[in-house]
């Protein structure tokens, strides 16, 4: 068979059987399939003598004969040996050393990056620098009495490789602590694996930790499972908006040095069966942080996880001499097995759907993403993005709606409505956002937005002279379960320099169903400090006679339910005399809702009812509205 | 930096309870007896619960369950009670503070590791008191707290400069603060009266080579706190592993070949201990 001769141009051999009975010296016909072999397998190497163990393979096919000395710097900065091969050399090869080290070779190859040097008879050997572009590591000493000028290229490729095999396995979160250095003259940007880092915190980048999470789940296998956690800070912009950005950035950094320290640990990582380069932290969001885990052997300890985060933020930071405490909500989710193309993006959103369960069970807590859970819906996403942005963007407005004392038509007071309205100037309706502000947990701010809000109207008709009537809020279940209700209320009051008793909080008796022991005390302590309790959609909800009589409340509010039929319906004008009846014996004034009409309202009057509301008497209005319509008037 | 004014404040700090100086008392006094300190254990609901926590958790390894505060006293013996009753008081008194980039939790977790750590190579050693040896591991880097709490400010530069590799914590304590955590640690031991023992351990533990051979409790200590550091069994704030004193090294009696073991023990220990103070 003809052999098609190579062109000349490309190869000075003149025929293939010319160059393998002819090989360059030095250069390997192997040479590229070796290099090939370590690089693929580098990413893959978990510790050093994994690492080292590729290279010799590796050297050991190109020189069989080859001995080798690897020294690399110590935290002092000292070269010592930390792996000789063969062992059985070990003595010459550390005499070899000392001899090069006198030799002032190390130092010139230190320099150089690498150094040739007899090492006796017929013996020659190479120093070559372990180095990247942002640190030198060490060096390699090679022996092998086939070694010639040529071989520095084959042998510096795989220095150059351990170098970044070295930087691959140092931890992370040192890695990118790293000042990235101007690419200095002689190093390979290329080969330059640069981080993204966050700048404020020092931990990775979000880019590189969706790249590290996507890879970890390439890499998981049946017993190897990627997983990522995502750590929200509860109400973080608070602290920005009433400290100051500095201290927000401060605390960011605390918490993520914090974060990061309490998961480089050695237990940490024998509990999830990880080892340190199996660990990504990252700034994922403004105050949120993630956590992406490769080859996981123990996935049901990230539960355990959590627990231990929360304890290492639980004391809370020191800020100008007091202590701010904070809380985090976590979200867990975990890539089992060979799930189904599962992307880093899967896993995140499931972490997320995790994270808001998270803060809707309360907050200061860690959920675990469950499968079941799939899909109710994208809308509820949309929504709650929309409430967000329109909390940031003060597109809420308040309408006020007005009550009066049936007896004498005099103003009572108001009703604070909430209302919501688009970009494009369409209202979204309460009923369909405030849902999903109560299962996000976004309502505890938008109440003490309302709060606020309210009270600075107050002050600004107070200051106008005009009727100092009460205004009337709603107090959502999820506010009303929170321990420290009262006293934010009143803090945001004295702040506004309103007086407790100006604001009347109108509660549903289901939400007080919802965490009674908790409710009851929170109503206790409002109405202690002055505030009026109504009790809202009195008889639609949940209506327990026995419990009714333990309700610290003001007075109660007659559900629109009642009013509605009550001309027509024999029935509806029982209940509603009974309900008054049982009011007034309890010694409970009571505000009739809903009334549309001339006849509702004199029935009412006629049964004793106190107080009036509904389009009868006056619709909800913008705040310039209602001063113009009822509070002119009064004046 | 004015440094007596910072030690001057350090009764700004918490004080140790009550109970740790009677108890401490009753030890201390000729006559006194385990009864009179057990009686004052158990007048303190959380410190008698703590104690046999810790009495109970596998690294006393006492042979059954101890219910009991008396027994558990008498099984690990006078030294040891004095040692874990000031544990007790001390993770209980420094517990929920806040520390800036340092979690308590992790503060805690070095000092527990390192204590392990230090017990097992005065146990196996031979030379040093292994008692000794644990508290002043526990106490080794408590000047840190002094630091982190009275000055949040210039302390958090200096943890921001060691994170950008500009050397040592301690040294770098040295030059923000003009004091490093061993010479405040051990003023405020001085402070609280605890032994010259355990001052001379929390001063020269990163320099051990200044403290007299009579005291192998510092170089033990040294050994250790490199161990709790390399394995990062939690953290007083340094990243980096302080540099081995070779004298510190022979002087705790240890060979090379026993290191792997006590490594190893010292993870399960840390955890144990950390579970049986820390947990609620």
């Amino acid at each position: 068979m003809k052999s098609v001769p190579p062109p000349r141009f490309l190869s000075p051999a003149k025929s293939a059987d010319e160059l393998s009975s002819n090989p360059l010296p030095g250069f390997h016909p192997l040479t590229l399939n070796v290099l090939r072999e370590v690089i693929a397998r580098l990413h893959s190497c978990r510790s050093l003598s994994e690492l080292l163990a590729i290279i010799e393979r590796g050297a050991r096919l190109l020189l069989p004969t080859t001995q080798m000395a690897f020294l690399l710097r110590q935290p002092d900065a000292c070269l010592e040996i930390v792996h000789r091969v063969p062992h059985t050399a070990t003595d010459k090869l550390d005499a070899l050393v000392d001899e090069l080290i006198d030799r002032g070779h190390f130092g010139q190859a230190l320099k150089q990056g690498f150094v040739w040097a007899s090492a006796g008879p017929d013996r020659t050997c190479l120093l070559s620098r372990i180095s990247t572009a942002s640190r030198i590591h060490g060096l390699v000493l090679w022996v092998d009495p086939a070694l010639s000028p040529p071989w520095h290229q084959t042998l510096g490729t795989l220095t150059d490789l351990i170098g970044l095999g070295l930087e691959r396995l140092n931890d992370d979160a040192e890695a990118v602590l790293l000042p990235q250095p101007a690419a200095s003259a002689g190093s390979c940007p290329a080969l330059d694996i640069a981080i993204p880092v966050d700048r404020l915190t020092g931990l990775a980048h979000r880019t590189h930790f969706m790249r590290f999470l996507q890879q970890a789940i390439l890499d998981s296998a049946p017993q190897l499972s990627a997983a990522t956690l995502l750590l929200d800070v509860d109400g973080f912009h608070r602290v920005n908006r009433e400290l100051s950005y500095e201290t927000g950035d401060q605390i960011l950094c605390e918490l993520a040095a914090r974060l990061n320290d309490a998961l480089h640990t050695q237990p940490a990582y024998d509990s999830l069966g990880v080892v340190e380069r199996d660990i990504c932290v990252a700034r994922t969001g403004a105050d949120e942080f993630g956590i992406a885990l490769a080859r996981v052997r123990h996935p049901q300890r990230l539960v355990e996880l959590a627990a231990q985060l929360h304890s290492h933020i639980a004391a809370g930071f020191q800020q100008q001499g007091s202590r701010l405490h904070l809380s985090v909500s976590i979200g867990i989710a975990v890539a089992s097995g060979l799930a189904e193309s599962t992307s880093a993006q899967d896993l995140m959103r499931n972490a997320d759907a995790a994270l808001k369960r998270a803060k809707q069970a309360g907050r200061n807590r860690h959920v675990l993403y469950e499968s079941s859970w799939e899909a109710p819906g994208t809308a509820h996403l949309r929504t709650e993005s929309l409430l967000q942005e329109a909390l940031r963007q003060d597109t809420f407005n308040l309408h006020f709606q007005p009550q009066f004392e049936l007896a004498t038509g005099r103003l009572a007071g108001a009703e604070v409505l909430l209302r919501l309205t688009l970009g494009d100037g369409a209202p979204l309706s309460p009923a369909s956002f405030i849902p999903v502000a109560e299962s996000t947990g976004q309502i505890i701010e938008i109440g003490e937005w309302v709060l606020r809000r309210a009270c600075r109207q107050l002050r600004a008709w107070d200051a106008l002279g005009l009727a100092r009537i009460p205004l009337a809020i709603n107090v959502s279940a999820i506010e009303l379960s929170q321990p420290d209700l009262s006293i934010r209320l009143q803090s945001i009051l004295e702040q506004e320099r309103i007086g407790m008793e100006r604001l009347h909080l109108e509660i549903t008796e289901t939400a007080i169903a919802h965490n009674e022991g908790q409710t009851i005390a929170n109503l206790k302590t409002l109405r202690a400090a002055g505030f009026e309790i109504w009790i809202d959609d009195f008889g639609t909800g949940y209506s327990s006679l026995k419990s009714i009589k333990n309700y610290p409340a003001s007075g109660i509010k007659l559900d629109r339910e009642f009013v509605k039929d009550l001309s027509e319906d024999h029935g509806a004008r029982v209940v509603a005399a009974t309900i008054l009846d049982l009011a007034r014996n309890m010694g409970y004034p009571v505000i009739a809702e809903g009334i549309e009409d001339a006849a509702q309202c004199a029935l009412l009057r006629g049964q004793g009812c106190d107080i009036g509301q509904g389009f009868h008497l006056g619709r909800p209005v913008d705040a310039l509205e209602f001063q113009r319509l009822y509070l002119s008037e009064a004046t | 930096m004015d440094t007596d004014r910072l030690i001057e404040r350090l009764g700004e700090l918490p004080s140790l309870p009550a109970v740790y100086h009677r108890v401490r008392e009753a030890i201390e006094t000729p006559d006194g007896s385990l009864e009179t300190v057990a009686r004052l254990i158990e007048s303190d609901p959380s410190m008698s619960t703590c104690v046999l926590r810790v009495a109970n958790s596998p690294f006393y390894g006492l042979a059954t369950r101890v219910d009991n505060i008396l027994r558990a006293l008498t099984l690990i013996g006078a030294t040891a009670t004095h040692n874990l009753v000031l544990a007790t008081a001390l993770l209980t008194v420094f517990r929920d503070l806040p520390l800036g980039a340092v979690s308590m939790r992790s503060f805690w977790e070095h000092g527990l590791a390192c204590a392990a750590a230090a017990r097992l190579i005065a146990c196996q050693g031979g030379r040093a008191n292994p008692e000794d040896a644990y508290l002043a591991g526990l106490l080794h880097d408590i000047g840190r707290l002094p630091l982190y709490i009275l000055e949040p400010l210039d302390m958090g530069a200096a943890l921001q400069a060691h994170r950008e590799r500009q050397g040592h914590l301690h040294d770098l304590e040295q030059q923000y603060l003009g004091i490093d955590h061993t010479e405040l640690g051990a003023i405020l031991l001085a402070h609280w009266q605890l032994p010259e023992v355990f001052c001379s351990a929390v001063s020269n533990h990163h320099a051990p080579w200044r403290a007299s051979s009579s005291n192998p409790e510092t170089a033990v200590v040294h050994v250790a706190d490199l161990i709790a550091n390399s394995l990062r069994l939690g953290t007083s704030g340094t990243r980096w592993v302080p540099v081995l004193d070779d004298g510190a090294w022979r002087l705790t009696g240890l060979d090379i070949a026993q290191l792997p073991a006590i490594l190893e023990t010292t993870i399960t220990a840390t955890r144990d201990l950390a579970s049986a103070f820390m947990e609620p």
